[in-house]
């Protein structure tokens, strides 16, 4: 029984896997989330580079994660907020704005009177 | 029955919990994950508030969280639909935090504290209002909020009576005063949601008066501000709603040049600018105030969101909106909105009475001598014990009168983002050299940031032109007002270039140690005033433990720190010491 290909022919891979990471890591700077996760200094020293070898192995996987987040809400953006966006504005639905010639910016809210089940709805 | 109130996943995530409708316990999550202006769901801040009463996630009867998050989710949503494809990269930014946990608060605090009861949510702004309201010392009250953006609004008004608030009009994203400020702070290569009161304190050193300075008439261009006090902005200068940046090129241009990097020299028209925004804010609040005021016919008022720390502008309130008084709370951003959604979940969902009043803003983790002592010995640091309160009165002043820097860690913590005597650093205020001191030695902020005095409240008019009957946000230092003339010379730590100061008014009855300790220093000195300037190195929170003051002393330029009933001086712990200035940060 085979090791699996990764193993036999681990070149295509090796540079697989590295563009993969180096491409999450570009997008999370993109992002401008990059920058080391925090690690708690306190306790031994051994305690200590046990949480920044955790630490370095999370900040490892949070690039092919990135790059895989990447992917997906860049098809769920242009298919589903393009789309939606592309068909409102033929709808000729308008951006939410103000006309400054109304007299008052002030828009009804009501906010307070409601049931207490209301309060038990996260919408 | 306990009710735990959460505020967390935007900024200053913060918990409260209240026992039988008082808050009992209050704390920003930063104080223990030493991370400023922390989001994060405030796990750490809830344990130490249950454990504070001894009692179990389980003996909480619910939880109430400060806003809505579906309503918030589609004003996202909707903000990208309408910008499409221009928020491409904020969409990238937002989505994974937002499918991963902010719109699943239930499961959340299900997992994270396992938690089993009920969740209940409380709109962004009723939080506000109701953390503005509920532990007010009004029955009857006009109530103002005002922030950057909560689920849709930005700004509302209403009414509070006895236990019941209405919000009856608002403004709604991406209008907001807030954001408004917050794009400034941006401009002058501030951090946003953290320096905003930098442009505050910047504003005096532009032209503050409106036909003078080249930049208001400009910046006014962007707002449409109506009699009522109700307004809206010009998106063509801002570019929020897009994309990860505030201000758009075309408000670079309306400023005559870009974005401040950071660090860079302050120019005039930085300072006009600070100074432009700074009038507009104070224009746009007073009038709503005055618009509420008639609105509602209440003769005081409570005012709540991120906007009402801007203590320059609270300084006017009484001033010029005909309101016989007003009241803020400690804690006035989201932070406090946790205890607002706990006091409305106990008055609207549960139908019970208000019972609370909010007399003393220190609701934060507190320490016994013992638990200090223990402290101090178990690290081996030297120190010297007090048998009486006396004697460390006397000394403190003492040493305050000698110049030195002193670490003051009492009782227990503040609720919000003010040093107010529990967690400070005090100084003497007399003398001239006193501000260059300070921020040599322990704070390394810009120089243009004036620190704020402490005085008694029997004092308070004595040395400054303050409104009477002295309002009690005065004792949260949201109050600027002028230092008066003959003592501005005497008072040059705490003056600033306009000849204001952001006072803390000190009540015996509220921190009697504080208040003795500012009386005695009084009896040495001839002038009954302290410089107060929170416990802290730039870039980090405020001290909460023991160890936070003991490291952050011996990380700075601190002479001593009274801990308790002991005394520690740096000198006499030099195994400890580190450098302090290569970890400040903006």
């Amino acid at each position: 029984m085979g090791i699996g290909p990764g193993f036999s022919r681990p070149l295509p891979y090796a540079a697989a896997a590295i563009l993969l990471c180096v491409s999450g890591h570009l997008i999370r700077r993109w992002l401008g989330e990059a920058g080391p996760i925090p690690v708690d200094a306190t306790g031994g020293a051994l305690r200590k580079a046990g949480r920044e070898w955790l630490a370095g192995l999370r900040l490892f996987f949070k690039g092919p994660a990135a790059f895989n987040n990447f992917v997906f809400l860049s098809i769920a953006y242009f298919l589903g907020i393009g789309l939606t966006s592309m068909f409102i504005r033929k709808a000729g639905h308008a951006k939410s704005g103000v006309e400054g010639s109304e007299p008052s910016h002030w828009r009804d809210l009501d906010l307070g009177k409601q049931d207490a089940d209301a309060y038990y709805r996260p919408y | 029955m306990y009710i735990l109130g959460i505020s967390c996943h935007y900024h200053d995530a913060a918990a409260t919990l209240l026992k039988d409708g008082v808050a009992v316990a209050a704390a920003d999550e930063e104080r223990f994950t030493r991370r400023k202006h922390d989001a994060a769901f405030p796990e750490r801040a809830i344990a130490w508030c249950l454990e504070s009463q001894g009692i179990g996630i389980g003996d909480v009867g619910l939880v109430a969280h400060y806003e809505k998050p579906f309503v918030k989710f589609e004003r996202i949503l909707r903000s990208h639909l309408e910008n499409f494809p221009a928020g491409f990269k904020t969409f990238q930014m937002a989505m994974p935090s937002w499918l991963g946990e902010k719109i699943r608060v239930r499961s959340v605090i299900r997992k994270r504290l396992g938690y089993r009861g009920d969740v209940v949510y409380v709109d962004h702004h009723l939080s506000h209002a109701a953390g503005a309201f509920l532990p007010s010392p009004y029955r009857e009250a006009a109530i103002v909020t005002v922030d950057g953006v909560g689920e849709w609004t930005t700004t509302a008004y209403g009414i509070g009576r006895d236990s019941a608030i209405e919000l009856w009009k608002d403004i709604r994203f991406p209008h907001s005063l807030g954001l408004l400020y917050s794009s400034i702070t941006a401009y002058l290569g501030f951090t946003v949601n953290n320096s905003e009161y930098k442009v505050m304190g910047l504003s005096p050193y532009g032209t503050m008066d409106r036909a003078a300075n080249p930049l208001y008439g400009k910046l006014r261009r962007v707002i449409d501000v109506k009699p009522d006090g109700s307004y809206a902005l010009d998106m063509d200068y801002f570019a929020y709603q897009r994309s990860d940046r505030m201000p758009s090129e075309s408000l670079c241009r309306l400023l005559g040049g870009p974005i401040r990097p950071a660090g860079d020299e302050l120019l005039p028209r930085h300072k006009d600018t600070a100074a432009a925004v700074q009038m507009i804010t104070e224009d746009v609040v007073l009038s709503m105030l005055r618009h509420a005021r008639k609105e509602t016919g209440c003769q005081d008022a409570v005012l709540s969101g991120g906007v009402a720390l801007n203590s320059v502008c609270n300084g006017r309130i009484l001033r010029d909106t005909g309101f016989r008084s007003v009241w803020i709370q400690p804690n006035a951003g989201d932070g406090g909105s946790s205890m607002g959604a706990a006091l409305q979940a106990h008055c609207a969902v549960l139908g019970k009475p208000r019972v609370y009043r909010l007399d003393s803003p220190y609701l934060g983790p507190g320490y016994t001598p013992a638990q200090v002592a223990a402290f101090l010995s178990g690290r081996g640091i030297k120190h010297t014990l007090f048998a009486t309160r006396e004697a460390l009165l006397d000394e403190a002043a003492r040493l305050l009168q000698a110049g030195k820097v002193v670490g003051w860690f009492q009782g227990r913590m503040e609720w919000g983002p003010r040093a107010l005597g529990a967690r400070s650093i005090l100084a003497n205020p007399c003398l001239p050299d006193m501000q260059a001191i300070l921020n040599e030695k322990v704070k390394h902020r810009e120089a243009f940031r004036p620190f704020a005095p402490a005085v008694c409240a029997d004092d308070a008019d004595r040395f400054f032109e303050c409104d009477s009957p002295l309002p009690v946000p005065a004792d949260y230092m949201l109050m600027v007002y002028p230092v008066r003339e003959e003592w501005r010379a005497r008072l040059p730590a705490v003056t600033h270039v306009d000849g204001s100061g952001r006072l803390q008014t000190v009540r015996r009855e509220a921190n009697p140690l504080y208040y003795d300790l500012i009386k005695g220093f009084g009896k040495l000195s001839g002038i009954p005033m302290l410089v107060n300037t929170s416990f802290n190195i730039r870039g980090e929170p405020i001290v909460c433990t023991p160890e936070d003051a003991y490291r952050c002393m011996m990380g700075t330029g601190i002479d001593c720190l009274f801990m308790e009933d002991a005394l520690i001086f740096r000198e006499d712990n030099p195994k400890d010491m580190w450098d302090g200035d290569a970890a400040a940060a903006d």
